[in-house]
Protein backbone atom coordinates (compact mmCIF):
# COMPACT_ATOMS: atom_id res chain seq x y z
CA UNK A 1 0.00 0.00 0.00
CA UNK A 2 3.06 2.62 1.02
CA UNK A 3 4.07 1.93 -2.60
CA UNK A 4 1.30 2.84 -4.27
CA UNK A 5 1.33 6.64 -3.99
CA UNK A 6 4.88 7.13 -5.42
CA UNK A 7 3.87 4.66 -8.21
CA UNK A 8 0.49 6.50 -8.97
CA UNK A 9 2.62 9.67 -8.35
CA UNK A 10 5.30 8.38 -11.38
CA UNK A 11 2.92 7.07 -13.32
CA UNK A 12 1.23 10.36 -13.50
CA UNK A 13 4.19 12.45 -14.27
CA UNK A 14 5.04 10.33 -16.73
CA UNK A 15 1.57 10.35 -18.56
CA UNK A 16 1.48 14.26 -18.12
CA UNK A 17 5.01 14.56 -19.58
CA UNK A 18 4.14 12.22 -22.80
CA UNK A 19 1.24 14.66 -23.08
CA UNK A 20 3.09 17.89 -23.42
CA UNK A 21 5.26 16.23 -25.64
CA UNK A 22 3.03 13.78 -28.15
CA UNK A 23 -0.20 15.76 -28.00
CA UNK A 24 -1.53 19.35 -29.15
CA UNK A 25 -2.73 21.74 -27.01
CA UNK A 26 -6.16 22.74 -26.71
CA UNK A 27 -5.19 25.00 -29.01
CA UNK A 28 -3.89 22.69 -31.46
CA UNK A 29 -0.69 24.80 -31.24
CA UNK A 30 2.40 22.69 -30.17
CA UNK A 31 2.99 19.27 -31.39
CA UNK A 32 6.92 19.06 -30.42
CA UNK A 33 6.81 15.82 -31.47
CA UNK A 34 4.14 14.22 -33.43
CA UNK A 35 0.51 14.16 -32.70
CA UNK A 36 -1.56 11.24 -31.27
CA UNK A 37 -5.07 12.58 -31.18
CA UNK A 38 -6.74 9.36 -30.04
CA UNK A 39 -4.34 9.89 -26.59
CA UNK A 40 -5.40 13.04 -25.97
CA UNK A 41 -9.15 11.28 -24.99
CA UNK A 42 -6.90 9.63 -22.31
CA UNK A 43 -5.86 13.76 -20.99
CA UNK A 44 -9.00 13.92 -18.77
CA UNK A 45 -7.81 11.30 -16.44
CA UNK A 46 -4.59 12.44 -15.81
CA UNK A 47 -5.87 15.24 -13.26
CA UNK A 48 -7.76 12.19 -10.85
CA UNK A 49 -4.66 9.79 -11.29
CA UNK A 50 -2.56 13.10 -10.18
CA UNK A 51 -5.01 13.68 -7.28
CA UNK A 52 -5.48 10.23 -6.14
CA UNK A 53 -1.25 10.04 -6.30
CA UNK A 54 -1.23 13.24 -4.09
CA UNK A 55 -3.85 12.01 -1.56
CA UNK A 56 -2.41 8.44 -1.08
CA UNK A 57 1.05 10.08 -0.87
CA UNK A 58 -0.69 13.01 1.96
CA UNK A 59 -1.63 10.20 3.77
CA UNK A 60 1.06 8.61 4.10
CA UNK A 61 3.48 11.24 5.42
CA UNK A 62 1.12 13.82 7.43
CA UNK A 63 1.60 11.28 10.63
CA UNK A 64 5.55 12.21 10.19
CA UNK A 65 5.65 15.62 8.22
CA UNK A 66 8.96 16.31 9.65
CA UNK A 67 10.72 13.31 8.35
CA UNK A 68 8.76 13.75 4.93
CA UNK A 69 8.73 16.96 4.32
CA UNK A 70 9.58 16.78 0.90
CA UNK A 71 6.92 14.53 -0.44
CA UNK A 72 4.59 15.98 1.78
CA UNK A 73 5.13 19.30 -0.05
CA UNK A 74 4.71 17.25 -3.35
CA UNK A 75 1.33 15.63 -2.49
CA UNK A 76 -0.06 18.98 -1.99
CA UNK A 77 1.59 20.42 -4.70
CA UNK A 78 0.11 17.05 -7.17
CA UNK A 79 -3.57 17.77 -5.24
CA UNK A 80 -3.64 21.50 -6.04
CA UNK A 81 -2.16 21.49 -9.21
CA UNK A 82 -5.29 18.75 -9.94
CA UNK A 83 -7.46 20.51 -8.52
CA UNK A 84 -7.03 23.91 -10.38
CA UNK A 85 -7.11 21.98 -13.71
CA UNK A 86 -10.24 19.98 -12.57
CA UNK A 87 -12.44 23.18 -11.62
CA UNK A 88 -10.87 25.16 -14.85
CA UNK A 89 -8.45 27.45 -12.07
CA UNK A 90 -5.52 27.45 -14.67
CA UNK A 91 -4.26 30.70 -15.52
CA UNK A 92 -5.01 32.08 -12.33
CA UNK A 93 -3.10 33.99 -9.22
CA UNK A 94 -3.87 30.21 -7.31
CA UNK A 95 -2.05 28.44 -10.34
CA UNK A 96 1.09 30.97 -8.93
CA UNK A 97 0.55 29.61 -5.43
CA UNK A 98 0.35 26.33 -6.81
CA UNK A 99 3.78 26.66 -8.38
CA UNK A 100 5.00 28.50 -5.80
CA UNK A 101 4.38 25.68 -3.26
CA UNK A 102 5.74 22.76 -5.94
CA UNK A 103 9.21 24.90 -6.03
CA UNK A 104 9.62 24.92 -2.70
CA UNK A 105 8.55 20.95 -2.41
CA UNK A 106 11.61 20.64 -5.06
CA UNK A 107 13.81 23.05 -2.98
CA UNK A 108 13.19 20.45 0.05
CA UNK A 109 13.65 17.70 -2.48
CA UNK A 110 17.35 19.14 -3.82
CA UNK A 111 18.18 19.80 0.34
CA UNK A 112 17.69 16.44 0.94
CA UNK A 113 19.03 15.13 -1.81
CA UNK A 114 22.40 17.77 -0.97
CA UNK A 115 22.10 16.16 2.81
CA UNK A 116 22.30 12.39 1.80
CA UNK A 117 25.41 13.49 0.04
CA UNK A 118 26.86 15.08 2.59
CA UNK A 119 26.51 12.11 4.53
CA UNK A 120 27.34 9.54 1.73
CA UNK A 121 30.71 11.87 2.02
CA UNK A 122 31.27 11.18 5.86
CA UNK A 123 30.54 7.77 5.92
CA UNK A 124 32.86 7.18 2.86
CA UNK A 125 35.74 9.41 4.99
CA UNK A 126 34.86 7.08 7.67
CA UNK B 1 23.67 1.06 -19.24
CA UNK B 2 23.36 4.85 -19.82
CA UNK B 3 24.40 6.10 -16.14
CA UNK B 4 20.96 7.60 -16.10
CA UNK B 5 19.83 5.16 -13.59
CA UNK B 6 22.67 6.64 -11.07
CA UNK B 7 20.92 10.04 -11.05
CA UNK B 8 17.97 10.55 -8.10
CA UNK B 9 14.31 10.17 -9.13
CA UNK B 10 13.99 12.89 -5.76
CA UNK B 11 16.44 15.44 -7.31
CA UNK B 12 15.11 15.26 -10.64
CA UNK B 13 11.25 15.70 -9.40
CA UNK B 14 12.96 18.50 -7.49
CA UNK B 15 15.01 20.24 -10.44
CA UNK B 16 12.06 19.42 -12.24
CA UNK B 17 9.04 21.52 -9.83
CA UNK B 18 11.51 24.13 -9.91
CA UNK B 19 11.88 24.17 -13.46
CA UNK B 20 8.19 24.05 -14.07
CA UNK B 21 7.51 26.79 -11.38
CA UNK B 22 9.72 29.38 -12.96
CA UNK B 23 8.59 28.71 -16.53
CA UNK B 24 5.02 28.40 -15.60
CA UNK B 25 4.80 31.85 -13.39
CA UNK B 26 7.26 33.79 -16.00
CA UNK B 27 5.03 32.73 -18.75
CA UNK B 28 8.05 30.81 -20.46
CA UNK B 29 5.55 29.19 -23.21
CA UNK B 30 8.36 27.81 -25.37
CA UNK B 31 10.10 26.25 -22.86
CA UNK B 32 7.20 24.34 -21.78
CA UNK B 33 8.47 20.73 -23.79
CA UNK B 34 11.15 20.25 -21.86
CA UNK B 35 9.18 20.88 -19.01
CA UNK B 36 7.24 18.25 -20.01
CA UNK B 37 10.28 15.95 -20.46
CA UNK B 38 11.97 16.52 -17.18
CA UNK B 39 8.85 15.51 -15.36
CA UNK B 40 8.67 12.00 -17.73
CA UNK B 41 12.12 11.77 -16.79
CA UNK B 42 11.23 12.29 -13.15
CA UNK B 43 8.81 9.93 -13.24
CA UNK B 44 10.63 7.37 -14.63
CA UNK B 45 13.73 7.59 -12.34
CA UNK B 46 11.47 7.22 -9.42
CA UNK B 47 9.57 3.78 -11.03
CA UNK B 48 13.24 2.75 -11.69
CA UNK B 49 14.41 3.39 -8.38
CA UNK B 50 12.18 1.07 -7.10
CA UNK B 51 13.15 -1.96 -9.49
CA UNK B 52 15.56 -4.04 -8.04
CA UNK B 53 19.34 -4.43 -9.11
CA UNK B 54 20.11 -6.34 -12.02
CA UNK B 55 20.25 -10.00 -11.07
CA UNK B 56 18.54 -9.33 -7.83
CA UNK B 57 14.44 -10.95 -7.21
CA UNK B 58 12.05 -8.66 -7.46
CA UNK B 59 10.74 -7.86 -3.90
CA UNK B 60 7.93 -6.06 -2.67
CA UNK B 61 10.50 -4.26 -0.19
CA UNK B 62 11.97 -2.81 -2.82
CA UNK B 63 9.09 -1.45 -4.38
CA UNK B 64 8.04 0.11 -0.88
CA UNK B 65 11.12 2.16 -0.43
CA UNK B 66 10.40 4.36 -3.72
CA UNK B 67 10.52 7.99 -2.37
CA UNK B 68 10.34 6.62 1.49
CA UNK B 69 12.97 8.01 3.69
CA UNK B 70 15.86 5.48 4.14
CA UNK B 71 16.73 4.94 7.64
CA UNK B 72 19.73 7.02 9.14
CA UNK B 73 23.02 5.55 9.83
CA UNK B 74 22.69 5.54 13.82
CA UNK B 75 26.63 4.19 14.12
CA UNK B 76 27.30 7.74 13.03
CA UNK B 77 26.94 9.01 16.68
CA UNK B 78 29.40 8.55 19.51
CA UNK B 79 28.72 5.75 21.55
CA UNK B 80 25.95 3.62 18.99
CA UNK B 81 27.61 0.39 18.05
CA UNK B 82 25.80 -1.80 15.48
CA UNK B 83 24.26 -3.88 18.31
CA UNK B 84 22.63 -0.50 19.65
CA UNK B 85 21.25 0.81 16.60
CA UNK B 86 19.82 -2.87 15.90
CA UNK B 87 17.97 -2.50 19.15
CA UNK B 88 17.01 1.34 18.70
CA UNK B 89 16.11 0.15 14.94
CA UNK B 90 13.79 -2.51 16.76
CA UNK B 91 12.19 0.03 19.07
CA UNK B 92 11.23 2.25 16.01
CA UNK B 93 13.87 4.64 15.91
CA UNK B 94 15.26 4.71 12.58
CA UNK B 95 16.21 8.22 11.57
CA UNK B 96 18.30 11.03 13.09
CA UNK B 97 14.93 13.13 13.61
CA UNK B 98 13.52 10.51 16.07
CA UNK B 99 16.47 9.86 17.98
CA UNK B 100 16.92 13.63 18.82
CA UNK B 101 13.06 13.76 19.94
CA UNK B 102 13.37 10.55 22.09
CA UNK B 103 14.41 11.38 25.74
CA UNK B 104 17.28 9.68 27.39
CA UNK B 105 15.20 7.80 29.97
CA UNK B 106 12.86 6.17 27.27
CA UNK B 107 16.71 5.38 25.38
CA UNK B 108 17.72 3.75 28.78
CA UNK B 109 14.38 1.47 28.82
CA UNK B 110 15.05 0.32 25.13
CA UNK B 111 18.53 -0.57 25.59
CA UNK B 112 17.68 -2.20 28.99
CA UNK B 113 15.15 -4.18 27.17
CA UNK B 114 17.63 -5.12 24.35
CA UNK B 115 19.92 -6.75 27.31
CA UNK B 116 22.08 -6.62 30.02
CA UNK B 117 25.31 -6.21 28.18
CA UNK B 118 23.47 -2.55 26.32
CA UNK B 119 21.82 -1.95 29.84
CA UNK B 120 24.84 -0.26 31.14
CA UNK B 121 25.66 2.24 28.53
CA UNK B 122 24.54 6.06 28.99
CA UNK B 123 22.53 7.06 26.29
CA UNK B 124 21.84 10.91 27.69
CA UNK B 125 24.13 12.64 24.73
CA UNK B 126 22.45 10.66 22.00
CA UNK B 127 19.76 12.89 21.26
CA UNK B 128 21.70 16.20 20.95
CA UNK B 129 24.27 14.21 18.74
CA UNK B 130 21.08 12.64 16.72
CA UNK B 131 19.79 16.54 16.38
CA UNK B 132 23.24 17.66 15.08
CA UNK B 133 23.37 14.90 12.56
CA UNK B 134 20.08 15.73 11.26
CA UNK B 135 21.27 18.84 10.44
CA UNK B 136 24.50 17.84 9.12
CA UNK B 137 26.54 19.82 11.69
CA UNK B 138 28.97 16.64 11.57
CA UNK B 139 31.89 18.70 12.60
CA UNK B 140 30.42 20.19 15.78
CA UNK B 141 29.47 15.69 17.44
CA UNK B 142 31.80 14.15 19.29
CA UNK B 143 34.10 11.63 17.11
CA UNK B 144 33.80 8.47 16.82
CA UNK B 145 36.49 5.73 16.60
CA UNK B 146 36.15 2.01 14.31
CA UNK B 147 33.92 0.31 16.61
CA UNK B 148 31.57 3.30 17.45
CA UNK B 149 32.37 4.13 20.67
CA UNK B 150 33.22 7.93 21.83
CA UNK B 151 36.83 8.97 21.33
CA UNK B 152 38.60 10.21 24.35
CA UNK B 153 41.18 12.58 23.89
Amino acid sequence: MKSVGNFLLSVWLILEGLSGVIMPTDEGKINFFFAIPRFSLLKGVFPYLGLLAGAIILVQTINDIKNNRPMFLVALWAIAICVAELVGLLNTPFVYAVHLLGMGAGYFLLKEWQQAQKVSQVVGEK
Amino acid sequence: MTGLERVPGKLVLGIYLIFAGIVSILNLAFLMPFVYIAGAVAGMLLIQEAAPAPGAAATPEAVKNIGKVRPDDLTRIAGITPEVSNALNAAKIKTYVTLGKTKPETLKKILAKAGAELANIDPSGWPRQARLADKGRWDEMEPVDESGQETKA
